[in-house]
């Protein structure tokens, strides 16, 4: 068994490499936050005099707590719609045979090749002509509804035997029970990716929130953060305070999805 | 099947797959499709943001205008460079999701690690990298420094995000080579940056999602067979990942032309000379800066064409469905 | 799968029950809520508190903008928006000629205030056009020399003359310039921005002919100032270069990099504005003084300054319109001028005993030469027939090339004045009303 020692060695060498190069930058925001003001800029990378008062501070300067929550609950609105009508959309596109499927996909996918910038005012147009300003619906919404998790699912849904659903089908299947029984629990892993992607997608995007929300209450941590990043100053300190802070959701939310991107999904039924 | 039946069958076949899609469609014909037509129409506008001077219908003069500036050409060149070093990204990433896909213990914990970048404010990173590209006294030119000196040869630092020489030797002004424009600049520097950035990002959670999900019978069955570990990849694996590739690179292509905007903003302000402004960067300014939004969609929709083109050829390699 | 997004469904939905009712903000009863788009500050925190107190019925909040004009513009067009929002002066034409920014003259003149009379003569391009007022300044800066006492003190040198010449601050820097062993240098002589824009003005370099129909970039006093910009640091080596100064703080402490690095002690002098006495006042053991900044025989120094305007569309407008009240009056420029941020818009407040001397801050004698200095301050020439924007990018591409030394500085500006024409000709074939406005050749 020489051969997968060694191979064992080179593969922990090279992860905790990597790993390392991944810390630093996030070590930096840590000791960051634990610094006082004066000490940022300096060229110490650990503080001399240790604030862990900082994390506190961020709850006293803006609505931290009430940012926090709206953004886990804008966020997971948002994964849960992609992650839902992204399934149905993609499943259509690869399970069922209809006139002109491939021409509408190829316009789906189209659409993501025109820089955001161009939409952005229109967009904003459409959302106050619907009177969904200044309202969660107009964090959500918008986001919901893009071609990238149907393009991700397709081509995830495209790895799975049609082999599969035809044997449903001989046992009578529609189309319905199909997807649910069959493709998408075979589709996991690429949920769970969609899941990942969207919610940090949405999570931390700024410039939706920061142009449709006028009430204090609806607003997310992005636009809490820049609180402590205006042109005036920043408190680069307390910045990187309530950003670690912020990591917690997507991190639990990573670690958890994970845990179930693991081997073992038997496709035994083809076999047997 | 008589010919009616067929028609019949072939209408509710339609009727099952618009059902399916209808939840995603009304939404994106809303949000996604709306805009995009009204920037299209903004394109043969003279819309100036901000309505001065009253606005007309111009055609595709703007179109034209595009045509002729130089700039754009300078900046889609730059877009372009920024974009070659994708399949090198990509290759890395797979390599780390390999790494990741063993059976080794603590797998868990080291993906976490690597995506970590991910989850970090983008604003420390920025920052952490341009104190690495200081020329005089960054890490980067400090390693640099005592690796030359081992040899005792002469080092000039490269001058990073400060600089505008780059790798092809093109000069600022103009588009031309020229040796004295040759080095590492802040191109460059980008470009390692997003380089080391999406080692641990998306595309590598893509891969790994797709090694999972593959059956360990066939490559128990091909090492079984006496295949050794590079043929199991260039024979199973690698097939397998086709679909996961294909979305990755199709994505990398389209977001690599819009991309570069972040950077610009924070890092280098599109400069030093316009060497780090890409045209998505070129649009945003020309948007909110000069707020000449009908040049911008129009510029838009032109590197929209270009996209367009460009994955139409990729689609055509690329789009295979694996059904076996 | 199916039982899974059943249920999370299910949870979403209270969720959604639960955050709904509790996301709106607390009406408080009795008083209108008026927004102000601008940056969230502790300053503005104090103005809008004043604010307040002084109009209880009225309730003034901010709706942070980051900074970022986007915001007010994508929500004007959208035709929601704050009711009262601030932008940099020299962008006044474009919310003007949009509709966005109200005509406030007639209201002014009701309230008894006359804007062009009463704000300081100079900044009138900033909240005026044609003699029709569209906002109020919310305040005005120019630039200066601090200096750190210590440093001259531990040196023996004498402190800076009140009007010195570029020579004397040459020669001063350079012996306050410190290096260690390794060469380093520990303390640099002068800090300032790179802007060319401050140089251009100080060396008496104009940018446009006096109708804005020409550009004049390609001058000597041009030349001189970019000269001068790159001798103070690469033959005076007085201040850093633009590596050397990253990597003395790659983030910036409260305010900007230079005053960060001030108070660290990195540099003697700094060229600043007004501004940044707040944050000198908050360090402890910094004892500063100003002196003038050198000027050319034709020289300024510019005014800069933010504008407030009132929202056209706005269904508040009476409490909008008493907040630009509150900004000409005595309490908002007090306050203005006590705190350092700039000077208030309203002239005759620096001519107040307290302002000459706060007892509050007794260290702090040379307000008077900050008054001068407003008084005569400049602010940025305009043309009707390129935006600045358009300069910024016709000369800035060209010092980028002269900073990286593939550029001499004379042909850089002769480049830059080419790339500028050309985007005059182009703006003018672009829009036929200003292609007649030139021809007739009057502003």
């Amino acid at each position: 068994m020489k051969g997968s020692i060694a191979k064992g060695a080179f593969v922990y060498t090279a992860l905790v490499g990597l790993a390392i190069m991944s810390l630093v930058p996030f070590f930096w925001m840590l000791f960051t936050s634990l610094k006082p003001l004066s000490e940022v800029e300096s060229g110490s990378f650990l503080p001399k005099d240790w604030r862990p008062g900082n994390f506190q501070e961020v709850f006293a300067q803006i609505r931290f707590g009430r940012y926090y929550l709206n953004s886990i609950f804008v966020a997971s609105w948002v994964t849960y719609l992609t992650c839902l009508t992204s399934a149905l959309a993609a499943y259509s596109f690869t399970r069922l045979e209809w006139k002109s499927r491939d021409f509408l996909f190829r316009v789906y996918l189209a659409t993501r090749m025109i820089p955001g910038v161009v939409t952005q005012i229109p967009g904003f147009a459409i959302i106050v002509n619907l009177g969904m300003l200044d309202t969660y619906a107009a964090l959500i919404v918008p986001s919901a509804f893009t071609a990238f998790g149907v393009f991700l699912l397709r081509q995830v849904m495209l790895g799975v035997p049609k082999a599969l659903d035809e044997a449903a089908r001989i046992d009578g299947a529609n189309s319905w029970q199909i997807l649910w029984e069959i493709v998408l629990p075979l589709s996991r892993s690429g949920i769970i990716t969609l899941a990942i992607f969207s919610f940090m997608g949405n999570y931390g995007s700024l410039i939706g929130p920061l142009i449709m929300l006028k009430s204090d209450g609806l607003r997310t941590l992005p636009v809490g953060l820049t609180f402590f990043d205006s042109k005036y100053g920043s408190q680069t300190n307390l910045l990187m305070a309530a950003s670690v802070m912020s990591i917690i959701p997507p991190l639990i939310l990573f670690i958890v999805g994970q845990k179930h991107l693991v081997k073992g999904i038997q496709l035994g039924a083809v076999k047997g | 099947m008589t010919a009616k039946n067929k028609k019949r069958a072939t209408r509710i076949a339609t009727i099952l797959g618009l059902a399916y899609l209808l939840p995603n469609l009304l939404g994106f014909l809303v949000f996604t499709a709306g805009p995009v037509i009204f920037s299209f129409g903004a394109s043969l506008t003279n819309w100036n943001i901000m309505n001065s001077p009253p606005l007309e219908f111009v055609g595709f003069r703007n179109y034209q205008q595009v045509g002729q500036s130089s700039q754009f050409w300078t900046f889609f060149i730059n877009t372009v460079y920024f974009m070659a070093f994708i399949p090198v990204g990509i290759a890395g990433s797979l390599v780390v999701a390999l790494l990741l896909d063993s059976r080794l213990r603590g797998m868990t914990l080291f993906r976490t690690l690597l995506y970590l970048p991910s989850f970090t404010a983008g604003v420390a990173i920025m920052i952490m990298w341009k104190g690495l590209y200081n020329p005089d006294h960054g890490l980067i030119n400090a390693c640099l420094r005592g690796v030359f000196d081992l040899f005792s040869l002469p080092f000039q630092g490269p001058g990073w995000l400060q600089s505008t020489q780059n790798l092809m030797g093109l000069h600022p002004e103009k588009i031309a080579f020229a040796v004295k424009d040759i080095g590492l600049g802040a191109r460059e520097a980008l470009v390692f940056m997003g380089f080391w950035a999406g080692l641990g990002g998306g595309n590598m959670l893509l891969y790994l999602a797709a090694l999972t999900n593959m059956p360990d019978e066939l490559i128990e069955a091909a090492s079984l067979d006496g295949a050794g570990r590079w043929a199991v990849f260039r024979h199973v694996k690698w097939p397998q990942l086709a679909p996961t590739t294909f979305f990755i690179v199709i994505m990398s292509v389209i977001g690599g032309f819009q991309g570069g905007v972040d950077s610009a903003q924070v890092m280098t302000g599109g400069g030093p000379a316009g060497t780090t402004t890409t045209l998505a960067y070129h649009i945003f300014r020309k948007s909110f800066v000069e707020y000449q939004f009908g040049y911008a969609s129009a510029v838009a929709w032109v590197l929209f064409a270009i996209v367009f083109a460009f994955s139409g050829l990729l689609w055509k390699f690329g789009n295979k469905e694996t059904n076996y | 799968m199916r039982a899974l997004f059943s249920a999370i469904l299910v949870v979403l939905v209270g969720w959604t029950l639960f955050m709904l009712p509790t996301s709106r903000d607390p009406v408080p009863a009795g008083k209108t809520i008026v927004t102000w788009a601008t940056d969230d500050t502790p300053i503005r925190r104090e103005q809008i508190a004043l604010f307040n107190k002084l109009n209880p019925d009225l309730d003034l909040r901010i709706d942070p903008t980051n900074n970022d004009p986007n915001k007010v513009v994508v929500q004007s067009i959208g035709g929601v928006g704050p009711d009262v929002f601030d932008m940099p002066g020299t962008t006044l034409k474009v919310f003007v000629d949009s509709g966005i920014a109200l005509d406030l003259t007639d209201e002014l003149a009701k309230m008894g205030y006359d804007p062009l009379s009463e704000i300081w003569p100079a900044a009138k391009p900033l909240f005026a056009i044609e003699d029709r007022t569209y906002g109020v300044p919310a305040n005005l800066d120019t630039l200066a020399i601090f200096y750190d006492r210590q440093a001259f003190d531990e040196m023996k040198l004498p402190y800076p003359p009140v009007n010195p010449t570029w020579d004397d601050i040459i020669a001063i820097g350079k012996k306050l310039t410190a290096k260690d062993a390794s060469g380093r240098t520990t303390r640099y002589g002068l800090l300032f921005w790179w802007d060319w824009r401050d140089f251009f003005a100080m060396c008496g370099a104009r940018l446009f002919t006096d109708d804005g129909r020409k550009l004049t970039i390609d001058t000597p006093e041009a030349l001189a100032a970019v000269n001068l910009m790159s001798s103070l640091i690469y033959v005076h080596k007085l201040a850093p270069t633009a590596s050397e100064s990253n990597s003395m703080a790659s983030v910036g402490g409260w305010g900007s990099g230079n005053e960060s690095r001030f108070v660290g002690r990195r540099a003697a002098m700094v060229v600043g504005p007004r501004y940044f006495t707040g944050n000198f006042r908050r360090a402890p053991d910094l004892k500063v003084g100003v002196v003038k900044l050198p000027l050319s025989a034709t020289g300024s120094t510019r005014l800069k300054g933010r504008t407030i305007a009132v929202n056209s569309r706005s269904p508040r407008r009476a409490a909008a319109l008493r907040f630009i009240k509150f900004v000409t009056d005595g309490g908002y420029n007090r306050l203005n001028n006590d705190l350092a941020d700039g000077v208030g818009p309203s002239l005759k407040y620096t001519e107040e005993p307290k302002f000459q001397f706060n007892p509050d801050f007794p260290e702090e004698k040379y307000n008077p030469i900050w008054r001068q200095s407003m008084l005569a301050a400049q602010p940025d020439e305009s043309s009707p027939y390129i935006s600045n924007g358009q300069v910024d990018e016709a000369v800035g591409f060209q010092l980028d090339l002269v900073n990286q030394g593939i550029k001499d500085p004379k042909a850089a500006l002769a480049a830059a004045q080419a790339a500028g024409e050309k985007l005059l000709q182009e703006n003018l074939a672009a829009n036929a009303a200003l292609a007649k406005r030139y021809a007739e050749g009057s502003k």
